[in-house]
């Protein structure tokens, strides 16, 4: 009796296999789709934060000097300050919360400081340090601010979606001009 | 057919398909591979949070020292106590004073001593010594930065 299969019948696929397989090639594909998209994400993040870092840090160091050379702060909110600097001029550095940009206004002349800036915050103090604290006093006229204080923080999206990638930065300057 | 021929054939379709052992090696190579990127990408962005950490920590340093521009010599010597021997910063900048309660907390320590010079002006002079301790991921980091005050100074801060 000749119970060998025909060569033809052998080289098919069962249903059973096609959907064994096809089940299995979906769920390899979706892996390997999952973790090329966290993956790119994190070195995107990864990426951002040290361009950001870059751009904070440089911006940081202008405006440090600026406010360490100036003779005085003549206006002050939370989020925007003007001082006159070392030549006499009037600067001032502002955040626009709508744009997420950093604007410094220097004789008239408007540039662009920093971008991708979600929040900003100056605060003033005066000379005189309180005791059993390295901190100082909060001024009663603006004009008296011997110490600036501003922190901010940059992120970007990715992909749409805010992830972790935001940088802060925070320094105390003081005016040494004063 | 004859009997060789079907040895032949049958040596040939066996050798189409992967035998256990072979599939065990490959996946535990692939394994051995996919793990070791996973680590090596982990590890990555773990030491970016460090740097971050880092970098607050500088932070924190650069900002006490600036205050310190400001003490008079008497409240930095004459006077005890109003320079702390101990403080804390937060991690969370954005909101120092409501920091949320996950928020790192870095231990700072304030250490004036001598100066460590031997001419006849070290009365004049003092070190002032910052440091931060924090711990993250079960390990705890140390970073100091240290001033001389004098007490004529080199610029006068007193307006």
């Amino acid at each position: 009796m000749f119970t060998k299969c025909s060569p033809r019948r052998r080289r098919a696929f069962t249903l059973v296999e096609v959907m064994v397989a096809t089940a299995l090639s979906l769920m390899a594909v979706t892996v390997m789709a999952l973790v090329a998209y966290f993956t790119s994400r994190s070195f995107v993040a990864a990426t951002n934060y040290t361009d950001m870092a870059l751009l904070s840090r440089m911006a940081l160091d202008n405006m440090s000097r600026t406010i360490r050379q100036s003779r005085q702060v003549t206006a002050y909110s939370t989020n925007s300050i003007t001082l006159l600097d070392a030549n006499g001029n009037s600067v001032q550095y502002t955040l626009n919360p709508a744009t997420g940009t950093l604007i410094s206004v220097v004789g008239g002349a408007t540039n662009t400081y920093l971008t991708s800036c979600n929040s900003l915050q100056f605060w003033i103090y005066q000379r005189t340090p309180k005791s059993n604290s390295l901190s100082c006093y909060t001024p009663a006229y603006v004009t008296n601010a011997k110490l600036v204080q501003v922190t901010w923080s940059c992120s970007r999206q990715i992909f749409g979606v805010n992830v972790n990638n935001e940088i802060v930065e925070s320094a105390s300057i003081c005016l040494r001009n004063h | 057919m004859t009997g060789n021929q079907k040895k032949r054939q049958a040596r040939r379709r066996h050798s189409h398909a992967f035998s256990l052992v072979e599939v065990m090696v490959s996946v535990g190579v692939m394994g051995i591979v996919l793990v070791s990127l996973y680590a090596g990408l982990t590890f990555g962005f773990e030491q970016i949070q460090v740097s971050r950490e880092e970098e607050r920590a500088t932070q924190i340093l650069s900002e006490k020292m600036e205050v310190v521009r400001l003490l008079s010599w008497d409240q930095l010597v004459n006077l005890p106590g109003y320079v702390p021997t101990t403080f804390t910063a937060s991690y969370a900048i954005i909101n120092p004073t409501n920091a949320p309660a996950s928020s790192l907390i870095y231990s700072g320590t304030v250490v004036v001593t001598n100066a460590p010079v031997s001419e006849n002006y070290s009365n004049d002079l003092r070190t002032m010594r910052i440091s931060l301790t924090w711990t993250s991921r079960g390990l705890t980091h140390v970073r100091t930065m240290s001033t001389l005050a004098s007490r004529y100074g080199l610029q006068n801060y007193v307006y």
